[in-house]
């Protein structure tokens, strides 16, 4: 892993619709907060956009808002709601 | 920590984070292949035939069954280019053949010429042949269903003689933004116009449209406003109800004839950020209205050019569909940096790649205001905010900013 990069595990459905489970992508060393993280995946992973609103972002464990920042070495879980019946 | 950082702007990576979490790829539209170039696909084509579309021969010679281990062969039949029916090979036969001639029914495989010696109607081979040998495969370019060119591409020359050769006759691609450049400013004057003391000539007005342009936008109005308020609210809303994007130059700080944030405000703008940790260019202020974006650059020529390539280049890409980084490249500095460690900053240069790799000359410009520098560069080298002076021979981040792709 480089300095500034963090590791980012997609599941189910953003996994799907990324075609991958896991990326890598590089932030400033003080971080980026987490509205500014999901613009930055979009782009990397533009299949992902249509769930703009739906995305839950965990950081190191932890579900956040987007005010929480995602700092180089954290690891994101992007996590898709879970479908009703 | 430097106590000249100010927490409350965000870093260049978080504002183009927030700036393209506002951004959705524009709607597709039909274009023929004539009218194609430089514009960008809107969704990924897939080869509906095969290339080649039959097996041929990729020399002028003999075709026949290599299979067989036979050294003499009866030659019946002659295959040309273009050849509409062509008669399958009896066993025992060769049938003369020349380049791109399909390849006759039972052949597997084609003899150069200068390989055989030909007394009446027989051949015989001085090497064994192998089968398949200069036989252009049906497929063997590219297969049914292959991905011929991915969504998101800039259109090139090379993209459309293959549509060309796969019978496309017309793309569908994404629509141009529209582009509305408002430069700001009551010294500013078109060249050639009578010039009083204390006026410049407006070269970042039609810089930043170029720009644009080059990038895949139409500019559908390049205006100059004086410094007055109210003149800058109306024209701002007749822009921001025209185009996708507004670039705003210069009037973005905070000095008493910088209107344009306030007036944004005044009409409904939302700005997602008002100022960046970044050198030059701090002013940069980025803000959404419905469905129209607005860029406000600064005003000097150098931190407007940075700010667009940085910013705007990106933000037109994103609209496009196209992956919106500029091109980033690792490469040696040529000469030193001189500076102290604060904000992110965008050195202008020129980026040189040769046998030993790539090196890159930092431009000197201590005005920012020198156009003269923004005409010399083709890259920006990004400097880290903790970063001090740089020496020569450091290895450097730079952004290349010389090619629309």
């Amino acid at each position: 892993m480089k300095p500034n990069e963090v590791d980012v595990l997609l599941f189910a459905a953003a996994r799907d619709a990324a075609g991958t489970g896991a990326l890598r992508m590089e932030v400033p060393e003080r971080g980026v907060d987490v509205t500014a993280f999901l613009g930055l995946l979009f782009h990397v992973a533009p299949a992902l956009a249509p769930y703009a609103r739906a995305l839950r972002i965990a950081v190191n464990g932890c579900y956040t808002d987007g005010h929480d920042r995602v700092r180089p070495g954290d690891e994101v879980a992007v996590i898709p709601p879970v479908a009703g019946g | 920590m430097n106590a000249k950082l100010s927490p409350a702007l965000p870093s260049p990576t978080e504002a183009w984070g927030w700036m393209a979490s506002e951004l959705v790829r524009l709607p597709a539209e039909p274009c023929s292949l004539e009218r194609a170039q430089g514009r960008v696909l809107s969704e990924t084509l897939y080869a509906r035939v095969s290339l080649p579309r039959f097996a041929h021969s990729a020399v002028d010679g003999y075709a026949l069954a290599a299979g067989t281990g036979s050294s003499e062969f009866v030659v019946a039949g002659e295959v040309r280019a273009g050849a509409a029916s062509v008669t399958p090979l009896k066993p025992g036969c060769a049938a003369r053949i020349f380049t791109g001639a399909p390849l006759p029914a039972g052949a597997d495989a084609v003899v150069m010429q200068e390989h055989v010696v030909r007394a009446a109607d027989r051949v015989h081979l001085s090497h064994p042949p192998s089968v398949g040998q200069h036989v252009r495969r049906a497929g063997e370019d590219l297969a049914l269903g292959d991905t011929v060119i991915e969504r998101g591409t800039r259109l090139k020359p090379t993209h459309l003689a293959l549509c060309r050769e796969l019978e496309l006759a017309a793309l569908s691609v994404t629509r141009r933004p529209r582009v509305v450049v408002l430069t700001t400013g009551d010294e500013l004057r078109a060249p050639g116009a009578h010039g009083a003391p204390g006026t410049r000539i407006d070269t970042n007005g039609p810089l930043i449209a170029d720009l644009a342009l080059q990038h895949g936008a139409t500019v559908v109005a390049r205006v100059a406003l004086p410094d007055s308020r109210g003149t800058t609210e109306l024209v701002l809303d007749q822009a921001l109800r025209e185009a996708d994007v507004v670039f705003t130059i210069g009037g973005v700080s905070v000095g008493d004839h910088d209107h344009v944030r306030p007036a944004a405000e005044s009409i409904g703008v939302r700005f997602t950020f008002a100022g960046v940790e970044l050198k030059p260019g701090k002013p940069l202020s980025f803000g959404v209205r419905g469905g129209a974006r607005l860029l406000a650059l600064p005003g000097n020529p150098l931190s407007a050019w940075v700010t667009f390539m940085r910013f705007g280049v990106p933000l037109l890409r994103a609209l496009l569909g196209q992956q919106p980084d500029l091109t980033r490249v690792g490469a040696r500095l040529a000469e030193p940096i001189l500076r102290r460690a604060g904000r992110t900053e965008l050195v202008p240069a020129r980026l040189v790649l040769n046998e030993d790799g790539a090196l890159v000359w930092p431009i000197a410009a201590r005005s920012s205001g020198s156009v003269v520098a923004v005409s010399r560069a083709d890259a920006l080298i990004e400097v880290s905010p903790e970063t001090n002076a740089l020496d020569a021979g450091a290895t450097v981040s730079v952004l290349r900013c010389h090619e629309a792709e």
